[in-house]
C-alpha cells in the first residue's frame, strides 16, 4: 500500500513541531534527565519524521518502526512505500516537489546523482558517530554508500549478486559440476537443451529494472572486468574487453544459441525456477533463499549458489542504505536528531548488536554490511537452510563495488533499452555497445564540460 | 419574424433579431466614452474573471512553462542555462525518437480503423433485441470502467511468457508444444500492446455508437424497407449517415488517446523489449524522469501537443461539409 505523504502534512507537522517545543521547553527538566540516561541510539526532542522505502516487505518495515517508535516515544515514523522499478523516479518527483521526505532509502548507483543536486546529506557532517562505521562495514558496502570521501548511509542491507543454478536439474542431467566459466554455461545450456529444456538460463531483464546493468556489471566482475576506468572512460569499446565479450555472451546466448528465457523481475524468476523449466539464473544472493524457501517454492533444496563464471570470480557487491536528505536538515536540529537515532538503531550497533540488520538476514535472507554479523550464530544458522556458508563466503570475500559516476543512474536508462534491442535481435552486439559508449560520453562531457 | 414564421436572416449573416438585440445593446452600453468602461462591461469581466484564471493557472501557465523549459537545460545534475532549439534538434537526431514516432504513427494506424470497425458491429449488435442484451452492455463495459494501467497489469499475468494464462491456456489445450514468449519478441510484445488499446477503448467506442444508433428513426428503416433496401442497402443509406457525425467524433478522439498511450505501454511492456513498443509518450517519459533531462522532455511534449493539433486540423478538414452536423430541413 502507498502512504505517500503530503505538503499539508508538512505543515501540520511543523505547527506540531511548535507546540511541542513550547512543552518541551516548559517541561526543560523533566525531560532532560531521562534523554541523558537513554541509549545513543535514543532521540532527545520529538519529531515527525516521513519516511520512504522501495516495496519490499512492507509489514516488516513497518514493524522495525513499530519497535523504534516504542523506544523512541519522542518520534514517530510516516512510512511510504513505492515499487521498486519506479523508486528512482519516484524519488526524483519527490525531491523536486518538496515532498516531505527525511529519511530514505538509496543505493550506490544512485547516490552520486542525488548527493550531486543536494537532495542527500553526508552522515559525517551531522553525526559525529557516522565515520566510525567504517571499521564495522564491509569494504565494499563502505564505498558504495560513499561519495566525495564522504559516507551518506549506514546498509540497510549489503548483498551481492551471484550466480545461482538448479543443482538437481543438472545431476539429472548427468553434469557433475555447475559451470566455472561462461563458456561451460553455454555447453551445459545447450545439453540441457537437448534434453528438452526449452531456456535453461532464466534472464532478468526489463528496461525499468534498476538492478540490470549492475546484474551485467558483476558479470563481467566474475571475468575479472571492469565497465570504466579511473578516468570514467567506458571500457567496453575494446572488443576484447571482459564487458564487451560478456555483451557479446548475452545476445549470443539470446540469438543464436536461444538458451535465455527473458523475465522481467527477481519474483517472476523465482516462480519460473520452481516450474523446473530453467537451471540457471544471476539475481541477488537473497533471492536464494526465496527459491530454497520450502514454505513457498516447490523445488527448495534443489537450488545452489556457484561461484560467477569467469576467470576470476569476482561479483559485483552493493549496498542499500538509509540515507538522510536535505529536507531533514533545513526541518532543524530534532529532525536531525531524529534522524540520527532511526538510522542508528535501524543499520547501528543497538546494545552490542544490529537488531534490524540481522532480522533481516535471518528472517528474509538479506546480505548484510555489518561485519559483526558474518560470525553471529543465529545468521549462520539460517544462512545454513539455503546457501552453502562457506562458498558464500568465498564469494563475498571475491565481491567488489564498482566505480560511480553522476550520470551511472541516467545512462543506464538508455543502456537497458539498447540492451534490448541487441537482446530482441533488432540491432547486433557492437552497435549496442558503440551506442552505450556514445550515451556515455555524451553524458560524461555535459557533466564534466 | 419571418412570413414562415421563421426569424429572417440577413446578408450579413445576422438576424433582424440579433441585430436589434445589438443595437440595443450597444447604445446602451456606450453611453460615454467608447474607452470608458461600462457597469455592465466590468460586471461581464469580474464574472469571466474565475474562469479566465483557472484557464490561465492550469492551461496557459504550464503550456508557457513546457515552451520555457523546452529552450533549457533543466536538470538536477546538469548547469541549467538557455541553449534554444538545441533541445530539439538533440531529440529529433537523438536515439530511439525515430524508432518512437514510427512506433506512434504505426500503432495508431492499426489500432484506431479496429477499434472504428469493431465498434461499429458491437453497436450493432448491442443494437439488436436479445435475451442478456442487458447484461452484456453493462459488462462490456467494465474495461472501460478499469483504469488502464489495472488493465494493462491483467492482461500481463495473461502475456506473461513463463507462466501467462494464455500460454498455460494453450499449452493445456495441446495448441502448442512451447511457451511462447509473447512480451519479449518484438512482433508479439508490439500486438499484445494492441490487443489491450483495443479491450479499454471498445466500450466507450460501442457506447458512443450505439447512442448514435438510437438516435435514428425507425421511421427511416420502414421507409428503406419499403423502397426494396436489403441490409447493406439500410446500412449503407440510413444507418451509415445516421451515425456518421458519431464515428468522426470517435476517430478523432481514438486517435489522440492512441498517439498518447501511455499508461498501457508503462505498465504492459515498459517500451520493450528493446525500444519495439516504446511511443512518443512513453519516450518523453523516459527522458523527463529516468534520465532526469526535463528541458528535452519539456521539447518532446511539446513537439507532441504541436503534432496533436496538426493531426486535429487535419483529420477536421478532411471531414466532409456536414458530417458533423446533421443536416435537417
Amino acid at each position: 500500500m502507498e502512504r505517500s505523504a503530503t505538503p499539508q502534512h508538512g505543515r501540520a507537522a511543523a505547527r506540531r513541531l511548535n507546540r511541542r517545543r513550547f512543552v518541551g521547553a516548559a517541561a526543560g527538566a523533566a525531560i532532560a534527565a531521562p534523554a541523558l540516561l537513554r541509549a545513543p541510539w535514543s532521540a532527545g526532542a520529538a519529531a515527525e519524521l516521513n519516511f520512504t522505502v522501495w516495496n519490499y516487505a512492507v509489514d516488516i518495515v513497518q514493524d522495525n518502526v513499530n519497535r523504534f517508535q516504542e523506544l523512541n516515544p519522542g518520534i514517530t515514523v510516516q512510512v511510504s512505500d513505492f515499487g521498486w522499478p519506479v523508486f528512482h523516479e519516484t524519488m526524483v518527483n519527490r525531491f523536486i516537489s518538496k515532498t516531505p521526505t527525511d529519511v530514505s532509502y538509496n543505493g550506490g548507483n544512485w547516490l552520486n546523482e542525488f548527493a550531486a543536486a543536494g537532495w542527500v546529506v553526508p552522515l559525517e557532517d551531522h553525526f559525529d558517530w557516522a565515520a566510525g562505521y567504517q571499521e564495522k562495514v564491509l569494504p565494499f558496502a563502505w564505498q558504495d554508500m560513499t561519495f566525495n570521501g564522504k559516507v551518506y548511509g549506514l546498509p540497510y542491507y549489503a548483498d551481492t549478486i551471484t550466480f545461482m543454478y538448479n543443482a538437481k536439474v543438472l545431476e539429472d542431467a548427468g553434469i557433475s559440476a555447475p559451470p566455472t566459466t561462461w563458456e561451460e554455461v553455454t555447453e551445459q545450456s545447450l545439453q540441457l537443451k537437448e534434453g528438452g529444456m526449452e531456456h535453461p538460463f532464466a534472464y532478468e531483464f526489463a528496461n525499468t529494472l534498476p538492478n540490470v546493468s549492475e546484474a551485467f556489471a558483476s558479470m563481467v566482475f566474475g571475468r575479472g572486468g571492469e565497465l570504466i576506468d579511473e578516468e570514467n572512460s567506458p571500457l567496453w569499446t575494446d572488443p576484447e574487453s571482459p564487458a564487451a565479450q560478456q555483451l557479446t555472451w548475452l545476445v549470443d546466448a539470446k540469438n543464436e544459441h536461444d538458451i535465455l528465457a527473458i523475465l522481467d523481475h527477481e519474483t517472476t524468476i523465482t516462480k519460473a525456477m520452481g516450474t523446473g523449466q530453467h537451471a540457471f539464473t544471476v539475481m541477488y544472493n537473497y533471492n536464494l533463499a526465496a527459491l530454497n524457501n520450502a514454505a513457498t517454492s516447490p523445488r527448495a533444496g534443489e537450488f545452489a549458489l556457484a561461484l560467477m563464471p569467469g576467470e576470476t570470480h569476482e561479483c559485483y557487491g552493493f549496498a542499500k542504505f538509509y540515507n538522510m536528505t536535505q529536507m531533514a536538515v533545513e526541518r532543524g536540529p530534532e529532525v536531525i536528531d531524529a534522524v540520527g537515532s532511526f538510522i542508528e538503531y535501524f543499520a547501528g550497533e543497538v546494545d552490542g548488536t544490529y537488531p534490524v540488520a540481522k532480522r533481516w538476514a535471518v528472517e528474509q535472507g538479506l546480505g548484510f554490511g555489518q561485519t559483526a554479523l558474518l560470525d553471529d550464530p543465529e545468521v549462520i544458522e539460517a544462512y545454513s537452510a539455503w546457501v552453502d556458508i562457506d562458498l558464500w563466503r568465498e564469494q563475498l570475500e571475491l565481491a567488489r563495488a564498482r566505480r560511480q559516476t553522476i550520470w551511472y543512474g541516467i545512462w543506464s536508462e538508455t543502456f537497458h533499452p539498447l540492451l534490448g534491442q541487441a537482446l530482441a535481435g533488432e540491432i547486433d552486439a557492437a552497435a549496442c555497445l558503440q551506442l552505450a559508449a556514445d550515451s556515455w560520453n555524451e553524458l560524461k562531457a555535459s557533466v564534466e564540460g | 419574424m419571418g412570413r414562415d414564421g421563421k426569424t429572417a436572416r440577413r446578408r450579413d449573416g445576422k438576424t433582424s433579431r440579433e441585430s436589434e438585440v445589438v443595437g440595443r445593446a450597444s447604445s446602451s452600453l456606450s453611453p460615454h466614452h467608447p474607452m470608458t468602461p461600462s457597469p455592465l462591461r466590468l460586471e461581464g469581466a469580474l464574472m469571466a474573471a474565475p474562469v479566465l484564471l483557472l484557464v490561465a493557472i492550469f492551461t496557459i501557465y504550464p503550456v508557457g512553462r513546457a515552451i520555457y523549459q523546452s529552450l533549457r537545460i533543466e536538470s538536477p545534475i546538469f548547469p541549467a542555462r538557455f541553449v534554444g532549439l538545441k533541445n530539439y534538434q538533440d531529440v529529433i537526431g537523438g536515439l530511439f525518437f525515430k524508432e518512437a514516432a514510427i512506433t506512434t504513427l504505426w500503432f495508431a494506424a492499426i489500432t484506431v480503423p479496429i477499434l472504428v470497425v469493431i465498434g461499429v458491429l458491437t453497436a450493432l449488435l448491442l443494437n439488436e433485441s436479445f435475451v442478456g442484451n442487458a447484461l452484456l452492455r453493462v459488462g462490456m463495459l467494465l474495461p472501460w470502467a478499469l483504469p488502464a494501467t489495472v488493465a494493462a497489469l491483467i492482461w500481463k499475468w495473461i502475456f506473461l511468457d513463463s507462466w501467462g494464462a494464455l500460454n498455460a491456456g494453450l499449452y493445456a489445450t495441446g495448441l502448442i508444444d512451447n511457451y511462447i514468449p509473447w512480451l519479449t519478441t518484438p512482433s508479439l510484445a508490439r500486438m499484445a500492446v494492441i490487443v489491450v488499446f483495443i479491450w479499454t477503448q471498445l466500450p466507450l467506442v460501442a457506447i458512443f455508437l450505439l447512442a448514435a444508433l438510437q438516435a435514428i428513426p425507425n421511421e427511416l428503416y420502414d421507409a428503406a424497407a419499403i423502397d426494396g433496401a436489403g441490409v447493406a442497402g439500410r446500412f449503407w443509406n440510413v444507418t451509415f449517415p445516421g451515425i456518421r457525425p458519431m464515428l468522426v467524433i470517435v476517430t478523432l478522439y481514438e486517435t489522440l488517446m492512441a498517439f498518447t498511450n501511455f499508461d498501457i505501454v508503462y505498465a504492459l511492456t515498459q517500451g520493450g523489449p528493446g525500444t519495439a513498443t516504446t511511443m512518443v509518450t512513453y519516450f518523453t517519459w523516459v527522458e523527463s524522469f529516468k534520465k532526469l533531462d526535463f528541458g528535452k522532455g519539456s521539447a518532446l511534449a511539446v513537439l507532441i501537443a504541436i503534432a496533436s493539433l496538426a493531426l486535429i486540423l487535419v483529420l477536421v478538414r478532411a471531414i466532409p461539409k456536414g458530417a458533423l452536423v446533421e443536416e435537417r430541413t
